[in-house]
C-alpha cells in the first residue's frame, strides 16, 4: 500500500499539515524561467518603462554634457568655428578716366569660444557655480517632465500587468490548486516585474544614451572633438545607478496591485471553460 | 480495496448571490465516499454538479453542512492547511488539461513536488517515474503546445500524482478529447486507481466513464438524484443512455 493511504489510515489524529513557505530561491527560478520564455512579449509591456528611462537618461545625461561644456576649462577654449571665404571687391578709377575693378578672394576663419556656440544655441554659458539663479527654470521643468513620464509608465505597468493576470488566471488558478500559497503567487509576479524592470531599464538607458549621443554631436558638431572630455563621467554614472534603481523599483510597485489581485485570485478559477 | 471513508459530506448547501437573487446551487446533500473508489458525478449543466464537485475537493466551502475531507471539516482550515491539502492531499485533473505552458512536462509533473519542499534530485527522478507510468517518459523536455490533448492530459494525470495524493479529482477530464484519446485517459485513470488505491472522482457527461467506475452519483436540481452502484450500472445503461 503506497505511503499516503497508510498515513490516511493510521489513526484519528490530525491529517492536515501547514503548507510550507518556499524558500525564495524557488520563486527566483520559476520567475526567471517564466521571464525567458515571455521575454519578447514582456518588452512590450515594459516599452512604457523603456521610454520614460530613455527620457530620463537622455535629460540626465544631456545636462551633465552641457554642464560639462560650461565648466570654466572647456568654456573658454577656442574653437574654430567654420572657414568662411571673403569676397573684396576693388574698384578704382585711372587716370583716363577709365573704371577698373579687381576681386580679391581671401578666407577667414572664424573663430569662437565654447561660450559664443552655448550662447548662440540659447543656453546659459555660466557655469552652475557662478550662475546667479541657482535654481533656474530649466531644470525643475526637466524634472517635472521626468516625473511626469515616469507616472505615466508606472500607469502603464499596472495597466498591462492586470491584463497579464486576466490572461494567466488559469495558470494562477492551477498553481494554487497544486498548493502555492498567496504569498507565492506575490513574490512570482513581483520578482518577475523586478526582472523585467531591470532588462527594460537596461534597453532604455542603451536607448537613452544613443539618443544623447546623437543629439548631442548634432548641436555640438564644431565642438566635437571637446565632447568626450567634457562630460562628467562620474556623474554620468551615479546617475545611471539612480536611473536603474528608479526603473527596477517602479517596475516592481506598479506591479503590487495586478500581483495581489492574482493571488486572491480563487482556485476555482483553473476550472472555469471560458476564455 | 474499499477502505475507510475518505470524503463525507453532510447537509451541503450553497447559496449564489447574484444581485438580489439567491440561487440554491446545492440544496442539502449528504454522502460518503471511500477510499479507493472510483466515482463518477454525473449530471446536466446547471445541475450544481460543478458546485459539488468543488465542494469534494476542497476548492469551495459549503454555506450551510459540513464537508469532511479525511475527517477534517475544510470550513476550519486556514489558507496554510487549505494549501497543505490541495497540494498533498488531492491531484486535480481538468478538462482544459491547465499545464503551465511555459514549463516542460516534467516540470509541469515536478511542481507540486517543489510547492511540497521536494529537492530539484528526488523531483526529478520522481517526476520521470510518474511520466514513465503514463507512457511519456522520453517526452519529458517538451512545452505543453508541443504535444497532442490526450498527451497533455497524460502529463496533468502525472502532475495530480505527483504527492501520492489520496482523492484524484477530475474535471470532465475527456472533455477535450476524441473518442480514442478519451478511453485511453479512463484506462489509465482505471489503472491508477486499482494499481494505486487512490480514490478517484470524476465529473463527467462522458458515458464511457460510467464502466470504469465503482459507483455513480447523478446530480438534479442541487440534489442527489440517484446513487447507482455498478453492478446495477451494467443493467441500466441501456436506460442511462436514453435518459441524456
Amino acid at each position: 500500500m503506497p505511503a499516503s493511504d497508510s498515513q490516511l489510515l493510521e489513526g484519528s489524529q490530525v491529517r492536515i499539515g501547514k503548507q510550507i513557505v518556499l524558500p525564495l530561491s524557488k520563486a527566483v527560478e520559476i520567475s526567471l524561467r517564466g521571464v525567458k520564455v515571455r521575454f519578447w512579449r514582456s518588452l512590450i509591456t515594459m516599452s512604457g518603462i523603456i521610454l520614460a528611462i530613455a527620457f530620463m537618461v537622455s535629460v540626465w545625461v544631456g545636462g551633465a554634457v552641457l554642464e560639462g561644456l560650461r565648466s570654466p576649462a572647456v568654456r573658454d577654449r577656442e574653437v574654430i568655428r567654420e572657414i568662411k571665404p571673403e569676397t573684396d571687391k576693388l574698384a578704382w578709377t585711372t587716370s583716363d578716366g577709365q573704371e577698373r575693378s579687381v576681386e580679391l578672394q581671401r578666407q577667414q576663419a572664424v573663430r569662437n569660444s565654447v561660450a559664443w556656440i552655448l550662447t548662440s544655441k540659447g543656453y546659459d554659458a555660466g557655469a552652475a557655480a557662478e550662475r546667479a539663479a541657482p535654481a533656474p527654470a530649466q531644470g525643475s521643468k526637466d524634472l517635472w517632465l521626468v516625473a511626469l513620464s515616469l507616472c505615466v509608465a508606472v500607469v502603464g505597468i499596472v495597466n498591462a500587468m492586470l491584463m497579464s493576470v486576466t490572461e494567466r488566471f488559469r495558470e494562477i488558478g492551477t498553481m494554487k490548486c497544486l498548493g502555492a500559497l498567496d504569498s507565492f503567487i506575490v513574490k512570482l509576479f513581483l520578482l518577475e516585474s523586478a526582472f523585467l524592470g531591470g532588462i527594460g531599464t537596461a534597453f532604455g538607458v542603451v536607448l537613452g544614451l544613443l539618443l544623447t549621443a546623437g543629439s548631442s554631436l548634432i548641436g555640438f558638431w564644431a565642438v566635437r572633438g571637446l565632447l568626450l572630455a567634457a562630460v562628467p563621467w562620474s556623474d554620468v554614472l551615479r546617475g545611471l545607478l539612480v536611473t536603474f534603481a528608479t526603473g527596477t523599483a517602479l517596475s516592481v510597485l506598479g506591479t503590487v496591485y495586478p500581483a495581489i489581485v492574482a493571488a486572491r485570485m480563487e482556485p476555482v478559477a483553473a476550472m472555469r471553460q471560458e476564455a | 480495496m474499499l477502505g475507510q471513508t475518505i470524503v463525507r459530506t453532510k447537509d451541503v448547501k450553497r447559496l449564489y448571490t447574484m444581485g438580489n437573487v439567491t440561487v440554491e446551487a446545492l440544496r442539502g446533500i449528504n454522502i460518503e465516499i471511500r477510499a479507493g473508489e472510483y466515482l463518477s458525478i454525473m449530471g446536466p449543466s446547471g445541475s450544481g454538479k460543478s458546485t459539488f464537485f468543488n465542494m469534494v475537493g476542497g476548492l469551495d466551502k459549503p454555506t450551510e453542512g459540513k464537508v469532511y475531507i479525511d475527517e477534517v471539516d475544510v470550513a476550519q482550515l486556514d489558507a496554510y492547511e487549505l494549501a497543505w491539502l490541495r497540494c498533498r492531499k488531492v491531484g486535480y485533473i481538468f478538462q482544459s488539461f491547465n499545464l503551465i505552458p511555459v514549463m516542460t512536462a516534467l516540470e509541469n509533473v515536478t511542481l507540486p513536488m517543489v510547492f511540497a519542499g521536494l529537492n530539484n534530485d528526488q523531483s526529478r527522478e520522481k517526476g520521470m517515474e510518474l511520466l514513465g507510468q503514463v507512457g511519456l517518459a522520453e517526452r519529458h523536455a517538451h512545452k505543453p503546445f508541443e504535444m497532442s490533448g490526450g498527451q497533455q492530459q497524460r502529463v496533468a494525470i502525472a502532475r495530480a500524482l505527483a504527492n501520492d495524493p489520496a482523492i484524484v479529482l477530475a474535471d470532465e477530464p475527456t472533455g477535450n478529447l476524441d473518442l480514442k484519446t478519451g478511453t485511453e485517459i479512463i484506462e489509465i485513470l482505471s489503472r491508477l486507481n486499482k494499481e494505486r488505491g487512490v480514490t478517484i472522482i470524476a465529473a463527467t457527461h462522458d458515458m464511457k466513464m460510467l464502466s470504469a467506475s465503482d459507483r455513480v452519483v447523478w446530480i438534479r436540481d442541487g440534489r442527489i438524484d440517484k446513487i447507482e452502484d455498478r453492478a446495477n450500472l451494467e443493467i441500466n445503461i441501456g436506460s442511462v443512455d436514453g435518459e441524456h
